[in-house]
């Protein structure tokens, strides 16, 4: 056993910090003997440690060794206090835990005082709902874990932690229901997580772009949500959550592409105004997809499919403008995608002066020059709306689109239609997990339709989807049921 | 009462090579809707005149025989017994069916790539055209029977419900007496000249090759009951519609779709039924493609020559064609005599080949399936909701518990839960 001086100590420390300023090393004598108390200024509660740490070993006769027990005695801590080799002890002063050292020891003391700056719990923004739940995750893991812990309290809850990332030594937390969650799925995401070796995970999405069966893909391969009841409600099912610190997203697994049509709200209000919605969701991201490119099939190649009335209000609406439909409408979406980023990235005083000119400026008068027709800005601006009805596909909707739009430029609808058949062949084939991507339409998967396009009464929803494994299939008992 | 207790590990996820019989069912759709009623009515129309419609009941005949022989054959799981024992005249008809499948595809690639880009798609560049249509056939055919099924899962109902839109809104001339005579030529010719629409015929032999998992509805039978139903009565509709004129008809599905009483309001409704037939024969011809490849594998042990060859000959075979009808012509020759033929026998010879095997290697055939049966073992021990928030180790009790309970032996207390 090495003894360990102070003043030889905090200098290695200090190097090992490159000398940084936000280190401190609080000295103190306790009862005779020397000791140092080791933080990170900011990401430490001080209050705690003054008062629960430090006054007590002040007010103390009597320490020595053995001082685990000493400490214990003689601090009011509420958790265990680790004992690290004074030499591995700059991991956990940076990660804001405070190190407590005695001149001549070689063990160091680890209390866990942390305090995350964070933000309050509230409703996130890509989220909102008229009625239902209004919390959302936020960026600090603990507050994330404890409104699921609220939510969930059963003993079956389970979280498992995982550290990733060479440099940021992120907390990644993977949440399941034992008896629910299918272990299979749970093992293979968590060894999934153990191997990755990256230098920091700044988001939840580095962790779901390691989930993905198919890397180049550009189809969403897992479900993102910032709402603990969504978590919850997904957790039920038998899927498997993944929670990122310093990220209010988070990760379920598997999935399945339906899952973006379906939204908290459904389940807070009427069965058949939830189908209606869901009908128009889907109705959205179809027209997202497809307007554009029908428009052009329709006006390069197909006119002759139109009714004559229509047909002459666009010719009408359509003559004289220099370019050819094809071009003008990617013109039309190319400056729609720049207003858009353009928004997104403006400060917000700005925002209406952008929207005066990106909608009466630029929309109004290129369609007065004739540079462009008022039928494309319509049918632009009925994608942009569509898209946002199945918001987390807003970029596999975008990408979708501007396929179409090309292809039905080269070939019309007969490219259109190709091009569908092998977008759904290629989702066919792919697979979460073990878990059919299309289920459960393809294959259809009958008693999950309870909660498809359409769907039935929570109260007759009876089993978990049979679309997710699970190791415990019942929802309802018959003989609880009302 | 027993608590409710359910399998688990029920496994949707099947292998390569096994389907639902709900997906059999959408596949038999897509094949007879988009064979059936793309060029054969006009060609045949050209001999049988008022007779089509019993012409065309007489063929639905003879494919519901060649069904049933089929779905025999694929009941018995006699394909994989035969291919464990290295069965070489199984190898034999195997072959000869993988031969037959490439000529079925070209000629129906052929001619639905002729016919789309010369009639329904003047404004494409045909060589594009044919690419465009081939690209998806391949990757399909290539991804295997679970791609090709799931795709005609999601296309399949769609397109039946806009077909059936409509017929229900068909607003044409009809005349029904157009069906009649019965025989509008001689009896003798009318049964000897059938076999020459051979290549028309045979189009789920393919299903041999797979292994179908049963629902609890009978969804095989239902599409191929439905899909024989609907053929017949767009024949009969289009027959009462267009009489002689129906000869010069090329695609009846597409045509038929023309008469609806929505067309003057939101514009011409072919393309309805225009893009169910393209997405349909697609999904058809993928499945061929698929059927020739597996056929291939057993006949050599593997796919690759099969995965060569047929893309090489369909699309040297349209670039070579100089329209449809001269494809339709060439088919309703000797030609479909010889393909007749073989579509007939080949279920005969599977069947006989699969009767043979089960009674010569029926010792075997039990520890066979087992090795084939792609489901993990069911866990009939899985927990289910009854022990929900019980403390892990104690499970096991509390079900019992609950058992009793509920078996009436023991009553649960006043006001406890």
């Amino acid at each position: 056993m090495r003894n360990v001086k102070i003043d030889e100590f905090i200098p290695k420390l200090k190097e090992t910090f490159s000398q940084s300023d936000d280190l401190k090393c609080r000295e103190l004598t306790v009862a005779g003997t020397r000791c140092v108390f080791c933080y990170i200024d900011g990401g430490t509660d001080k209050l705690l440690l003054e008062q629960n740490i430090i006054l007590p070993l002040r007010n103390t006769a009597e320490f020595g060794p053995p001082y685990l027990d000493a400490l214990n005695a003689t601090v009011t801590y509420s958790e265990d206090i680790t004992m690290l080799p004074v030499s591995n002890c700059a991991g956990a002063v940076a990660e804001g835990d405070v190190a407590f050292m005695i001149d001549g020891e070689d063990v160091s003391y680890v209390f866990s005082l942390r305090k995350p700056e964070k933000r309050a719990v509230a409703e996130p923004p890509t989220s909102s709902v008229l009625k239902g739940p209004r919390e959302g995750f936020i960026e600090e893991l603990k507050t994330n874990l404890s409104i699921m812990r609220r939510r969930l309290k059963t003993p079956d809850f389970t979280v498992k932690f995982f550290q990733v990332g060479r440099y940021s030594t992120t907390t990644v937390s993977v949440l399941y229901v034992r008896g629910i969650a299918d272990m299979n799925i749970v093992n293979q995401i968590c060894e999934k997580i153990s191997r990755i070796d990256i230098d920091g995970v700044i988001d939840s999405a580095y962790i779901t772009s390691y989930m993905q069966t198919k890397k180049n893909s550009f189809f969403l391969q897992a479900g993102t949500t910032e709402k603990p009841d969504v978590a919850e409600a997904k957790l039920l099912e038998g899927r498997v959550v993944i929670l990122v610190d310093g990220s209010p997203i988070a990760v379920t697994l598997p999935y399945l592409v339906f899952e973006d049509v379906q939204d908290g709200y459904d389940y807070y209000s009427a069965d058949w105004r939830a189908s209606m919605i869901r009908i128009f969701r889907i109705m959205g991201a179809l027209m997202t997809i497809l307007l554009p490119g029908a428009y052009i099939a329709l006006q390069t190649y197909h006119f002759q499919l139109l009714p004559l009335k229509f047909l002459m209000t666009l010719m009408a609406a359509t003559t004289g403008i220099p370019f050819p439909p094809p071009i003008e409408m990617l013109v039309v979406l190319v400056l729609f995608e720049i207003l858009n980023q353009a928004s997104l990235r403006m400060p917000r005083y700005l925002g209406i002066s952008l929207s005066v000119v990106g909608a009466i400026v630029l929309g109004d008068t290129a369609v007065k020059s004739g540079l462009i027709s008022s039928p494309s800005v319509l049918i632009i601006a009925l994608s942009a709306i569509g898209i946002f009805c199945v918001p987390d596909q807003v970029g596999t909707l975008s990408i979708l689109r501007l396929l179409f739009l090309c292809i039905s430029a080269v070939t019309g609808f007969v490219g259109m239609i190709i091009l569908a058949i092998i977008i759904v062949a290629y989702l066919a084939s792919l697979e979460n997990f073990g878990t059919p991507y299309l289920a459960p339409y393809a294959p259809r998967i009958n008693p999950d339709l309870q909660d498809g396009i359409l769907k039935t009464g929570t109260s007759s929803i009876e089993r978990r989807p049979y679309s997710i494994p699970t190791a415990n299939r019942i929802r309802v008992r018959k003989n609880a049921k009302h | 009462m027993k608590p409710a207790r359910i399998q688990h590990g029920i496994y949707k996820n099947l292998p390569n090579d096994s389907i639902y019989n709900s997906q059999a069912s959408c596949i038999i759709f897509a094949l007879g809707i988009a064979f059936k009623l793309s060029a054969l009515p006009g060609v045949i129309a050209q001999n049988y005149h008022s007779s089509t419609l019993w012409a065309y009941l007489m063929m639905s005949a003879v494919e519901l025989v060649i069904c049933a022989l089929i779905f025999t054959f694929v009941r018995t799981r006699s394909d994989g017994l035969l291919r464990a024992t290295n069965n070489k005249a199984y190898k034999l008809f195997c072959g000869i069916c993988a031969l037959w499948l490439i000529a079925k595809g070209t000629f129906y690639f052929s001619y639905c790539a002729a016919y789309l880009a010369t009639e329904q798609f003047g404004g494409v560049e045909p060589a594009l055209f044919y690419l465009l249509l081939l690209a998806p056939i391949i990757y399909l055919g290539v991804k295997g029977s679970r791609a090709i099924s799931r795709t005609a899962e999601i296309f399949v109902p769609v397109f039946f419900v806009i077909i059936v839109l409509n017929l229900i809104f068909l607003d044409t001339d009809l005349d029904i007496g157009r069906n009649l005579p019965v025989f509008a030529i001689e009896p003798k010719d009318f049964f000897a000249g059938l076999p020459r629409y051979g290549l028309w015929l045979g189009d789920v032999i393919p299903f041999a090759f797979l292994r179908i998992k049963n629902k609890r509805m009978p969804y095989a039978s239902g599409g191929i009951a439905i899909t024989f139903l609907l053929v017949n009565i767009i024949i009969f509709l289009g027959v009462a519609t267009y009489g002689e004129a129906l000869i010069t008809v090329t695609d009846l599905l597409i045509r038929i779709a023309g008469f609806n009483q929505l067309s003057l309001d939101i514009g011409r409704m072919e393309w309805t039924n225009l893009f169910a037939v393209i997405a349909l024969s697609i999904i058809s011809l993928s499945f061929l493609f698929y059927g020739c490849t597996a056929a291939t594998e057993r006949a050599v042990g593997f796919s690759l020559p099969a995965k060569i060859i047929f893309p090489i000959v369909v699309i040297c075979c349209v670039l070579f064609a100089q329209s449809s009808q001269e494809i339709a012509q060439f088919a309703v020759n000797v030609t479909g005599y010889v393909l007749s033929g073989i579509a007939v026998a080949l279920p005969l010879l599977f069947v006989a080949a699969g009767v043979y095997a089960r009674r010569k290697y029926g010792g075997i055939f039990g520890c066979l399936d087992s090795e084939y049966t792609p489901h993990p073992p069911l866990r009939p021990e899985a927990p289910d909701s009854l022990a929900d928030n019980v403390l892990a180790g104690m499970k096991e009790e509390a079900e019992q518990t609950q058992t009793v309970m509920q078996n009436g032996s023991l009553k649960p207390q006043e006001g406890e839960q």
